[in-house]
């Protein structure tokens, strides 16, 4: 604690540029492809890799023009918002019941919705596509939007469980005392309260859905086909066009960053003190 | 309980136990049976599949490539995750700023993060190869023998998710009281000192929940493998969830694929409990 000035400046200067180089090697394979998806093809293969080089936008143009890249954005969208609207008006309540509520089986219930998480995606797939086929669901929006709820209930009840425990009871109570119903105390007093907990409960349940891939993997076919399944149907083994897999994962990823840094102080909580506290 | 509670709680309830529960069932019984992917007659066989898979080379090997992913992973995450959560947690402007950017990576999709190290470990493009080739050193033909591919595959698994690792860390050391470090300082302990004899053993329980945490996500390992290797070269790189999605979805033997998934579960699960029993024994786990 009794630094002198001179070392403190000096211990500045070395985790300043440690943590310069960290992030520049960490995001390195992030710029790298970058870089290859902004090249053309013969640039991309000349070795040494050029840095500065005259970017060429046609691989983002082939992706969108030609490989009709947007209708499977927008498929992606659509699935994601819909399980993500439909994960937070199921588990926000539920989360709710599991924060204030009490009785038996509570802590119970919380720990198999966790351990349910455990389980892999592999396990659901078969019996999902068996169901599906005789349902007529593969290949539709609601197939996906269901087969995604999966997790994105599992992780709204877990994630706003948080939110709810650090409500101060007193003001429930306060509202009950003023003659609010339950109801009213929960749509009129604490919903508001927790409305960031919410946005960013959704933002992160939208990113675990957007880069699905297994599920719509095998069940779509062709018109609802997600980004993340088209961008494999770029890299599969008869195709492998290096322009299109590159420049793909950039669009793909570009959205998830953004939402990322705008909820990154949330996203530590929800996910850490929920699952501590249990 | 309330009226509230229990309409609040019945659509969530039900809806996973349509969603999770059934299809675990499901899973469950159909390991009993030789069901096809797209076959009619599905006929009861009894524990048959259980008998076949325990003297099943691939699926053995499947699990032993599994704990070999897991386990490489697992250290490089734990290790530097810990080291660069110490680094974010000191307290300038800039720590604070770039945490940001050491997220980044576990937010992309497995797709996309599949795409990035098959190509940088590829031997056409000018990726890891060449920045080794500048230090003297001659990468190998990565994807050509297993254990330099199971080594590409676990760097890009651990840069995958070692992010994870720091955000649960420093969550952790940023909730440990700050008493016990001043009175260190007070009595004259170095940096070194309060990290081995003070942080460490208070940062104990979170250490053990994340390293948990991410093992049970590690032994699921699925997307990158599914888009670095393929499994190959042979089978080198084919974890147990790619052996299941290879038996169900290349060879149709739904049943089959069920009991290999059965076996998976109790695996993971009983790996869990010997750990967190392990917690509880040396009391690192309250």
């Amino acid at each position: 604690m009794i630094a002198s000035k001179l070392e403190k400046r000096i211990s500045f200067t070395l985790i300043f540029c440690t943590i310069l180089i960290l992030v520049a090697l960490l995001l390195f394979p992030v710029y790298w492809i970058l870089t290859i998806s902004l090249k053309t093809q013969v640039e991309a293969f000349k070795t040494p890799p050029s840095h500065i080089f005259i970017p060429t936008f046609d691989n983002y143009r082939r992706l969108f023009v030609e490989a009709n890249f947007f209708r499977y954005y927008l498929n992606s969208i659509i699935v994601s918002v819909g399980a993500t609207v439909v994960g937070l008006m199921f588990g926000v309540p539920a989360s709710y019941a599991l924060s204030r509520g009490n009785f038996k089986g509570k802590n119970a219930l919380l720990f198999g919705i966790l351990t349910s998480q455990m389980a892999p995606p592999i396990l659901f797939i078969i019996p999902y596509f068996m169901v599906y086929i005789r349902l007529n669901l593969i290949d539709t929006w609601i197939g996906l939007i269901i087969v995604f709820l999966s997790t994105t209930l599992a992780l709204v009840i877990w994630s706003m469980r948080a939110f709810f425990d650090d409500i101060p009871i007193e003001l429930e109570e306060a509202a009950r005392i003023d003659g609010a119903s339950d109801f009213q105390t929960f749509f009129l007093v604490v919903l508001p309260l927790v409305a960031t907990g919410m946005a960013a409960a959704g933002i992160f349940a939208m990113i675990l859905s957007w880069n699905q891939f297994l599920f719509p993997l095998v069940l779509t076919r062709s018109k609802t086909i997600t980004a993340t399944v088209a961008v494999i149907k770029f890299a599969s083994a008869e195709a492998e066009d290096w322009g299109l897999m590159t420049s793909g994962s950039i669009i793909l990823t570009l959205p998830v960053i953004v939402f990322t840094i705008i909820i990154r102080k949330f996203l530590q909580r929800g996910m850490i003190s929920g699952a501590l506290k249990g | 309980m309330r009226k509230i509670d229990i309409l609040f709680l019945l659509p969530a309830v039900v809806a996973l136990i349509i969603l999770i529960g059934l299809p675990l069932m499901n899973v469950g019984y159909q390991s009993f049976t030789n069901a096809k992917l797209f076959g009619k007659s599905v006929s009861f066989i009894g524990i048959d599949n259980y008998i076949k898979l325990f003297n099943d080379s691939r699926f053995w090997n499947s699990v032993k490539v599994t704990f070999m992913l897991a386990s490489g992973s697992l250290m490089i995450q734990m290790g530097a995750g810990l080291g660069l959560a110490l680094l974010l947690q000191q307290p300038y402007w800039f720590t604070r700023l770039s945490r940001s950017l050491f997220i980044i990576p576990m937010t992309i999709s497995p797709i996309v993060v599949g795409i990035i190290w098959k190509m940088l470990f590829s031997s056409v493009l000018p990726g890891i190869n060449f920045y080794l080739s500048l230090v003297g050193i001659e990468g190998p033909l990565w994807f050509d023998r297993g254990g330099s591919a199971r080594a590409a595959v676990i760097i890009a698994h651990a840069w995958y998710w070692m992010p994870h690792v720091i955000l649960m860390l420093l969550a952790g050391l940023e909730s440990l009281p700050r008493e016990p470090v001043a009175a260190a300082y007070v009595d004259g302990a170095n940096g070194w000192q309060i990290f081995i004899f003070i942080t460490l053993p208070m940062l104990k329980p979170v250490l053990i929940f994340t390293a948990i945490y991410r093992a049970v996500q590690a032994l699921k390992i699925f997307g990158l493998i599914y888009i670095m290797t393929g499994g190959g070269p042979g089978v080198a790189t084919e974890p147990m969830n790619y052996h299941i999605w290879q038996v169900a979805f290349s060879s149709y033997r739904v049943g089959y694929a069920s009991t290999i998934a059965v076996i998976m579960m109790l695996i993971i699960f009983v790996t869990v409990a010997i750990v967190f029993w392990y917690g509880r024994k040396t009391k690192a786990i309250a």
